[in-house]
Formats: structure tokens, sequence, C-alpha cells
């Protein structure tokens, strides 16, 4: 009998729940600069060389909260998305809140938390299988980014951003907060350009490891955002 | 559902599966993550033994871990791999990982977890990429199955296949050597032993601690730098100049079979060890405040001193059938 109430009790906590929550989409734009952003063909413009074009972009969206008068009063739970710009299913998400709740920024952050890259091997938009987690040296993958620079005189070039890093100086996880009002669905707008901001592309054209450098980059991530 | 916990508390009966040894710390590894079963560590042994973890098919873990030699590379000071390939390192000795902090002779490897991720990728160990490995696994008439009974899902996982790995590596705890067998009472040291063993806990206990012979700290203890291979060791990894030529500590136990010995395998004997702590001992910024005073020993107190290293062997975990190759595997290898 205990029982049965037990799972009555959850059965209506359950429902109660189903009822009261708001469904939010969460989407993700990627541009450059004025231009509409894609891999492969395109190729735009950037400081110090003369053009720049993508083959691969990849990064990690986590712990999406909901902040009001700089109180949180909604987080995700297990809030990890892999945004990965071949992919199109990845670039639109869902989340859950309750409903009239009342917030005045979106909080996320780029990378994956210090406790979750010492915590083992992970499911889901965390699974190794994914690329985003470094072999030789344990640490998720921040961003990854790669593609090819040209500079007059030279041949293409390649280059490749594998932004990550979780320990003390080290570290590249980067918190973004977006001033909204309380909507329903959030079009949040990434650009690209933001990234290489003072950067001469042929002095720094491969970051494969935790470091300095790592660093400058991510010091970048919260210009990339804006919330449309 | 509540016959299903009933049922999992069962399968999972961690006692059976993985005993804290008398007087031992509690392990590092966090098993409410990764509750041991039967079915897991059966498919981790199965995988720790299959070569198709590797590019073409020809390397193991237990090519470079055997179990007869307590998880080394016996006889090989670099660690051979795929091609004939040598690393740059000697392979360490695979026991009682549960309670390492961080993994590899400089920690580049942070959770147990993650450790099979390196030599599978290393071009010069397995050189695969472990999205493969899971396609090539899945295309297997058996392991679909495998993990099917470990985890409940017959679509292999990275996680899942990382976790199985553990679960078997988990399993590798030496803890009956005789010098056990002395701590619990149960036998006695000869007088040599004796004599070893206070010499040991006066010159060499600071960092291999018992009773895991580990501090699983990172030290410098005062080996002249290989110019060829210049590892700088911990400072790979932190970057910290204060960190240079410091390596993990690793345990003593089984260090009869273990040979050759330290990180680049350099020492084939234990005598040349213990030589290398009298008198072969470089100063530098890093060198260990343990090892700041010479080291006087007579050639009676090192052959002491030898023998109650040779107590830390433990045959039970050596010949220790949960351990060595699954002859199911058998007729699944070259399909
Ligand atoms: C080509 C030889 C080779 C192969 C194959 C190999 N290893 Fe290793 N293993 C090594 C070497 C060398 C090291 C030490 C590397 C270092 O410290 O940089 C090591 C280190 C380890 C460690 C860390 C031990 C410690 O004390 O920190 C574990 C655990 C391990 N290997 C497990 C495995 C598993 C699991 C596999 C199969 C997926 C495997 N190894 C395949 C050579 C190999
Ligand atoms: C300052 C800490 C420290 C002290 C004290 C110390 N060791 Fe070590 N020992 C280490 C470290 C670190 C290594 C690994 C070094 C390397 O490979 O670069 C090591 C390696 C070894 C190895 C090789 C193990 C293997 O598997 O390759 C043996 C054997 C050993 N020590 C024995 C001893 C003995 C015997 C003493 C006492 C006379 C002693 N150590 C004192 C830190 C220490």
């Amino acid at each position: 009998m205990r029982l049965f109430i037990g799972l009555w009790f959850w059965f209506m906590v359950y429902i109660g729940n189903a009822q009261s929550t708001v469904m939010h989409a969460l989407t993700f734009t990627h541009i450059y600069g004025k231009n509409t952003f894609a891999l492969d063909s395109v190729c735009y413009p950037v400081q110090h060389t003369d053009s720049i074009s993508f083959s691969h972009l990849s990064y990690y969206i986590s712990n999406i909260e909901l902040v009001y008068k700089n109180k949180t009063v909604w987080k995700e739970e297990n809030s990890y998305h892999l945004i990965d710009v071949e992919n199109i299913y990845t670039q639109a998400f869902h989340i859950y809140t309750p409903q009239s709740l009342v917030y005045d920024h979106l909080v996320l952050y780029i990378g994956i938390d210090s406790t979750t890259n010492v915590s083992g091997a992970m499911g889901g938009d965390l699974d190794p299988t994914k690329g985003m987690y470094w072999t030789w040296q344990s640490g998720f993958i921040n961003l990854k980014l790669e593609g090819q620079y040209k500079k007059s005189g030279f041949k293409n070039q390649e280059f490749q951003y594998h932004i990550g890093g979780y320990q003390n100086e080290f570290n590249t996880y980067r918190k973004i907060s977006l001033k909204t009002a309380a909507k329903k669905d959030m079009d949040i707008w990434v650009d690209i350009e933001k990234l290489f901001s003072n950067t001469d592309l042929s002095v720094q054209h491969h970051i494969m490891s935790p470091g300095k450098e790592a660093v400058l980059v991510s010091e970048k991530f919260a210009s990339m955002f804006k919330l449309k | 559902m509540v016959l299903g916990i009933f049922i999992y508390a069962f399968k999972t009966d961690f006692s059976v599966l993985f005993k804290i040894p008398e007087q031992w710390p509690k392990p590092i590894y966090s098993f409410d993550k990764n509750p041991l079963t039967q079915e897991k560590i059966a498919l981790g042994r199965f995988l720790f033994y299959d070569p198709i973890l590797s590019k073409n098919n020809t390397v193991s873990c237990a090519s470079c871990h055997s179990s007869y030699n307590a998880f080394t590379h016996v006889d090989h000071a670099l660690s051979h791999g795929i091609d004939g390939r040598i690393g740059t390192r000697n392979s360490p000795a695979l026991m009682n990982l549960a309670w390492h902090k961080l993994y590899m002779w400089d920690g580049a490897i942070n959770h147990l977890d993650m450790q099979a991720l390196a030599p599978m990728s290393h071009p010069d160990e397995m050189g695969e990429k472990i999205d493969h490995v899971v396609y090539k696994l899945q295309h297997t008439t058996h392991y679909p199955a495998l993990f099917y009974k470990a985890f409940n899902d017959s679509i292999i996982t990275g996680e899942h296949l990382l976790k199985s790995i553990s679960q078997f590596m988990l399993t590798l705890v030496s803890a009956e050597a005789k010098y056990d067998s002395v701590m619990r009472g149960q036998s006695e040291f000869t007088q040599q032993e004796k004599n070893g063993y206070i010499i040991f806990k006066q010159q060499c206990a600071s960092c291999h601690q018992e009773p895991l012979f580990s501090s699983f700290e990172f030290e410098n203890n005062g080996l002249p730098m290989d110019t060829v291979l210049n590892d700088i060791g911990r400072m790979k990894i932190t970057k910290n100049q204060n960190d240079s030529l410091k390596f993990k500590v690793p345990t003593l136990r089984n260090i009869e079979y273990t040979f050759p010995y330290m990180h680049d395998g350099r020492f084939n004997k234990l005598s040349a060890v213990i030589n290398h702590y009298e008198r072969g001992i470089v100063k530098s910024n890093t060198l260990s405040k343990k090892l700041q005073t010479n080291m006087v020993l007579t050639s009676n107190e090192k052959v002491d001193l030898i023998a109650f290293l040779l107590t830390l062997s433990d045959k039970k975990f050596l010949f220790n059938n949960q351990y060595n190759f699954p002859k199911e595997l058998l007729p699944y290898l070259n399909k």
C-alpha cells in the first residue's frame, strides 16, 4: 500500500511538472562579420593575411542557466550540447523551464567544466567518439576550428585551433551572459570573425594543446555570442 | 521495479568483484559512476586481449602489458607497437590502478576510463581512432551481444568501450605477496628481509609508500636525463619549470618481474637501481628533498634491501586465471 501511495505521489508530481513547463528553442546561427558562415567554399577577409576559409567548426555549450537580478532561477540538468556546423540538428535544441519564470539573463558556458573533465568516460555529446576529447592528455576540446588561410605569394596554408584546457591558469572554459527579455525562443548569433581579432594567422596557425595561446583565444569567446 | 533493484544489487555485489585489502586506503576511482559487474569485467578482459583495438589488428593492450609480467612489457626498455614502432617510454606494470591519482609517467591522463584512448590513438602504439574501433566492434559477430549483456545496449559507444576496459583493469589487484601475509601476521620475514625492511623504511618508503608502495606523487629521483629522449616528465603536462624531470613514483609491488626499470627502462637489475640511489643521483633544481643527503649502504645492506623487495612478489597475481588471455576469445580472433 505504501508503495502504491508513493507511486501515486510521483505520478502526480510528474503530471504537475509536465503541465507547467515551457519549451524554449535555442538556435545558434553562425556568421562571419556581416556574412553568413559556411564551411569549405567561401573565403572571408581576415587581418594580416588575405583570406580564410573553414572546413570544421564544433564547440560545446554547457551548464545553461537563467538568471534574475544576478541570482540563478533555473539550471538545466546534464547540460552539455555539442554544436557542430556540419550537422544542422545540433544547432538548435530545446530547454524546458517552469512556467512564469522571471529572468533577465541567459547564461551559458563555452566548453566543459573542470569537474566533468576529470569524471571519466561519459556518453551522449560527451562520448569520446565525438572527436572532442584529447587522447594523449586527458581533457575535452572546448572548441575546434579548422580551415585554410591565404597570404599572397604563398600556397594555401592549413590552420587548426583545438582550444581546450581545464586546469588553473590554462582553463579555457568561458562564461557567456546574455541580457534577454523573458521570451520563449532565443536566437543566438555566433560571430566567428571575433575569434580572429588581433590574430596573425601566418604566425598563429596551430593551437593543439592547453596553454597560454589557447587561453588567449578563449578570452574572445564571450564577444562572439549575441542574442538576436 | 523493486525486483529490478534487487536483481541489480545482487548482480553488482561489489565485495565479490572488488575487495579493498585489509588496512589499505580507500580507492580514488569512483566506482559509483561505473559499478563493476561480472559481464562488464568479462567484456573488458576480451577487449584488453583483442588486437581489434589497433589499426592493423596486430597489437592488443596485452602486447605491452602481459599478465605474466605484472602487465608490463618484458625485456623491452621502450614499448613496441604496430609495425614494430618503438615508443619513448617503458610500459608500466598495471596493478592496483583504482588507487592512482593520475596515470602515465607524467600524469597526462586524469582518469582510468580515459587511459585506453591514449594507446589506441598513438601512432607508435595501436594507431587507431576510437570511433573506428567502435565501428569495427559493431560489425563483429560477437561484440554487439557482449555489449548488450554488459550494458543492456547492443549499440556500442565510446563510453561503454572505455568503461568496460576500466572494469577489467580495476580488478587487477595485487595484495597477496609475502609482505602482505607478514603484515597480517600470517608469516614471518627472514632476518635478511627484516634488515632490508628497516633500510627500506629509512631510505625508500617516503616515496614508495606502503601499502601500495607508491605515494603516486611526481618526484625527481635524480636520474641523469637521457639526451636522446629528452624526456622532461611532468613538466610536459604542467609546463611548470618546477616539475622538470619529475615522474610518477612507480609501485614496487612485483618489482621482481617488471624489469627493465624506470620510465625509459634504463636499468635491467635491481642492483643497478640501488646503485643509482647510492651513487648515481644527479643534483638539479628539482631533485626531491628526500634524496638530498647521500645514501650510504654496505654491500650486505644492498643484498638485504633486495631480499625485502622480493617479498613484494605476488605469484597469485601473476598466475590468476581471471587475468590471463580469455580462451573464449580464440575462435573470434583474426576473423
Ligand atoms: C605499444 C605498447 C602499448 C600498448 C599497445 C598499450 N600500452 Fe599501456 N602503456 C604503454 C606505455 C609505454 C605506457 C606509459 C606511457 C607514458 O607514461 O607516457 C603505458 C601506460 C598505461 C597505463 C598507465 C599506468 C600507470 O601506472 O600510470 C595504463 C592503465 C595502460 N597503459 C593501459 C593500457 C590499455 C588499456 C591498453 C589497450 C587499450 C594499453 N595500455 C596498450 C604501452 C602500451
Ligand atoms: C624521492 C622519492 C624516491 C625515493 C626516496 C626513492 N624512489 Fe625509487 N623511484 C622514484 C621515482 C620518481 C621513480 C621513477 C623515476 C623514473 O622512472 O624517472 C622511482 C623508480 C624506482 C624503481 C623502478 C620501478 C619501475 O617499475 O621501473 C625502483 C626499483 C625503485 N625506485 C626503488 C627504490 C628504492 C629501493 C629506494 C630506496 C633505496 C627508492 N626507490 C627511493 C622515487 C623515489
